[in-house]
C-alpha cells in the first residue's frame, strides 16, 4: 500500500512541474517572434445563386467581387476543382468583370448528389487565401434547395420505369455531306458556265483576229466563185504565213502555220487552179474557195483560239 | 493566249470541283445506306466502319447480354469520338453499369455497390459536359438511390452493405478491451 501512495505523489509532482514550466515557453516563443502575424479575414460581396429549385445536375454560379473597401484582392491560385463535400462540385473557376469593369472570382458548382427528399443543402463556405499575407478571403456557406426527380417507388408507367432507356444507336449525320455535295455541284456548274462564256469570247475573238476565219466571215458578203473570193483567200494565206504565197511556197506556210498539214493536198490542188483561174481565165472545177476557206478557219481556230 | 490559258485553268479547277462531288456523293450514299441498316436493324449496322458503326456494335453486343465485350467496345469508342455521340456514349456506358447492378439488385449489395459507382462515374462525366441531359440525370438519381451516398458517409468510411455488421459488439474478432 504505501508502494502506490509513493507512486501517485510521484506521478502529481511530475503534473505540476509539467503545468509550471508551460507558460515561460510560451513566453520565449512570443519573444522570438515566431508567432504568426494575425490574420484580417475580409468578406466581400458575394452574388449568390437562386437559392431554391435545383435537382441534380444542375450547375449554380456564385461570384465573390475581388474587391473590398476599394482594396484589389488578388488570388495566388484558383480554388481547385474538386468535389466539395456530400453535395457539390466545383467545375470551374475563373476571373470575370462585369460592365463595371469590378473583377468578380466565378465559381461554379454542379449538384453531383441528391438528397432523398426535398431538402436544403449547402454551398460550400470558402477560405481563400490572397497574395497580401495575412489577408484571406471568407464567405459563408449557402443554403440551397435540392430535389430528387424521380419517386422513390418506381412506378413502372410510362416513362417513369426504373431507368430511362438506352440511347439509340445514332445516325450518320447526312446534312454536312449534302451541303458539300451541294456546294461543289453549285461551284462546278458556275466554272462550267463561266468556262463556255470564256470559250465563246475566245470564238468571238478568233472570228475577229484571225485570218482565215475573217475571210470566211467577208466571203459570204460576196458571190461565190467569184475573183474577190480567190483573192480573200490568197490574202488569208499571205497574213497567215506572214509573206505572199505561191504554190511553190506551200512548204514555208506550213512551217509557220503546221495546223493547216492536214489541207496540205487541198491548198496544193487550190494553188494550181488559182493559176488556171487567173492567168488562164478559166474556170476551175473541185475547187471551192469558200469551202476551203471555211475548213482552214476551223483549223485555225482549234489551234490558235 | 491568256483567254486560253485561263480556260484551261478553269477546265482544271471544274475536274477537280466534280471529283470532289463524286466523293461527296459516294460518301453521302454510305451514310445513307448506314442509317438505312441502323433504322431496320442495329446488327447489320455494326457491320460497317464508322465511329457510329461501333456504336452500334456495342449495342448490339449489350443486346446479346454480353457485358464485358459491350463495355470495351464503348471504353474504346469514348476515347475517340466528340459531341453527341461521345454523350451518348457514356450515357449508353452508364445504363449498361447500372442494368448489371440492378439485376443483382440491393439484396447482392457487394456485386451491385461497385456497377453503380461505375454508372454514376459515367453519368456524371457526361453530366460534366451537357448538364441539361435529363435522361442521365434521371439514371444518376436512380444509381445513387441504389447506393446512397449520404453526408456521414462520404466524409467518414465507404458504406457498408445491408445486413451487415454495424455494432461493433457483435462483430467478429472484435474485443472491447477486455483481456
Amino acid at each position: 500500500m504505501h508502494h502506490s501512495y509513493w507512486r501517485l505523489r510521484l506521478l502529481s509532482a511530475c503534473a505540476a512541474l509539467a503545468i509550471l514550466c508551460c507558460p515561460p515557453c510560451h513566453a520565449q516563443a512570443a519573444a522570438d517572434g515566431s508567432v504568426p502575424a494575425q490574420i484580417v479575414q475580409i468578406t466581400p460581396d458575394v452574388v449568390s445563386p437562386r437559392p431554391f429549385g435545383y435537382v441534380l445536375g444542375d450547375v449554380v454560379t456564385q461570384h465573390i467581387a475581388l474587391e473590398h473597401e476599394g482594396e484589389s484582392l488578388d488570388l495566388p491560385e484558383m480554388p481547385a476543382l474538386e468535389r466539395t463535400g456530400n453535395w457539390f462540385e466545383r467545375r470551374d473557376a475563373r476571373i470575370e468583370h462585369d460592365a463595371a469593369g469590378q473583377r468578380w472570382l466565378a465559381l461554379d458548382y454542379q449538384v453531383i448528389n441528391v438528397p432523398e427528399e426535398l431538402r436544403a443543402i449547402e454551398l460550400p463556405a470558402l477560405d481563400l487565401a490572397t497574395t497580401r499575407e495575412g489577408r484571406r478571403i471568407v464567405t459563408q456557406a449557402q443554403p440551397l434547395t435540392v430535389a430528387p426527380i424521380t419517386p422513390t417507388v418506381v412506378l413502372a408507367r410510362a416513362g417513369l420505369e426504373e431507368m430511362r432507356p438506352d440511347a439509340p444507336a445514332p445516325h450518320i449525320a447526312t446534312a454536312p455531306l449534302e451541303r458539300r455535295l451541294h456546294g461543289a455541284l453549285y461551284l462546278a456548274g458556275t466554272l462550267i458556265a463561266l468556262w463556255l462564256a470564256l470559250a465563246a469570247l475566245r470564238q468571238w475573238q478568233a472570228r475577229r483576229r484571225l485570218p482565215f476565219s475573217r475571210a470566211a466571215i467577208e466571203m459570204r458578203r460576196l458571190e461565190r466563185g467569184s475573183l474577190p473570193v480567190w483573192r480573200r483567200l490568197h490574202r488569208a494565206l499571205d497574213e497567215t504565213a506572214g509573206q505572199v504565197v505561191r504554190g511553190h511556197d506551200l512548204a514555208s506556210l506550213l512551217l509557220h502555220a503546221p495546223w493547216l498539214k492536214p489541207m496540205e493536198g487541198e491548198l496544193k490542188q487550190f494553188f494550181d487552179a488559182s493559176q488556171t483561174r487567173f492567168f488562164a481565165d478559166r474556170p476551175t472545177e473541185g475547187v471551192e474557195p469558200v469551202t476551203l476557206c471555211s475548213r482552214a478557219a476551223r483549223l485555225e481556230r482549234r489551234a490558235l483560239a | 493566249m491568256k483567254l486560253r490559258s485561263l480556260g484551261s485553268l478553269l477546265a482544271s479547277v471544274i475536274v477537280i470541283c466534280l471529283l470532289y462531288a463524286a466523293w461527296e456523293a459516294y460518301r453521302l450514299s454510305q451514310a445513307r445506306d448506314f442509317n438505312r441498316l441502323v433504322d431496320s436493324a442495329v446488327d447489320a449496322a455494326a457491320t460497317q466502319s464508322s465511329p457510329e458503326a461501333e456504336f452500334a456494335r456495342a449495342m448490339s453486343l449489350a443486346a446479346r447480354n454480353d457485358y464485358e465485350g459491350a463495355v470495351r467496345a464503348y471504353k474504346d469508342l469514348s476515347r475517340h469520338s466528340s459531341g453527341a455521340l461521345l454523350q451518348s456514349v457514356l450515357y449508353n456506358l452508364g445504363n449498361l453499369h447500372l442494368r448489371e447492378a440492378l439485376q443483382y439488385g440491393p439484396e447482392s449489395i457487394g456485386k451491385s455497390l461497385p456497377l453503380a459507382e461505375l454508372s454514376k462515374g459515367s453519368y456524371r462525366e457526361l453530366l460534366r459536359i451537357n448538364p441539361e441531359h435529363w435522361d442521365a440525370k434521371y439514371n444518376l438519381e436512380r444509381a445513387l438511390r441504389l447506393a446512397p451516398e449520404r453526408e456521414e458517409v462520404a466524409s467518414e468510411a465507404p458504406p457498408l452493405p445491408q445486413n451487415s455488421e454495424r455494432a461493433v459488439t457483435t462483430m467478429k474478432a472484435f474485443t472491447l478491451g477486455l483481456p
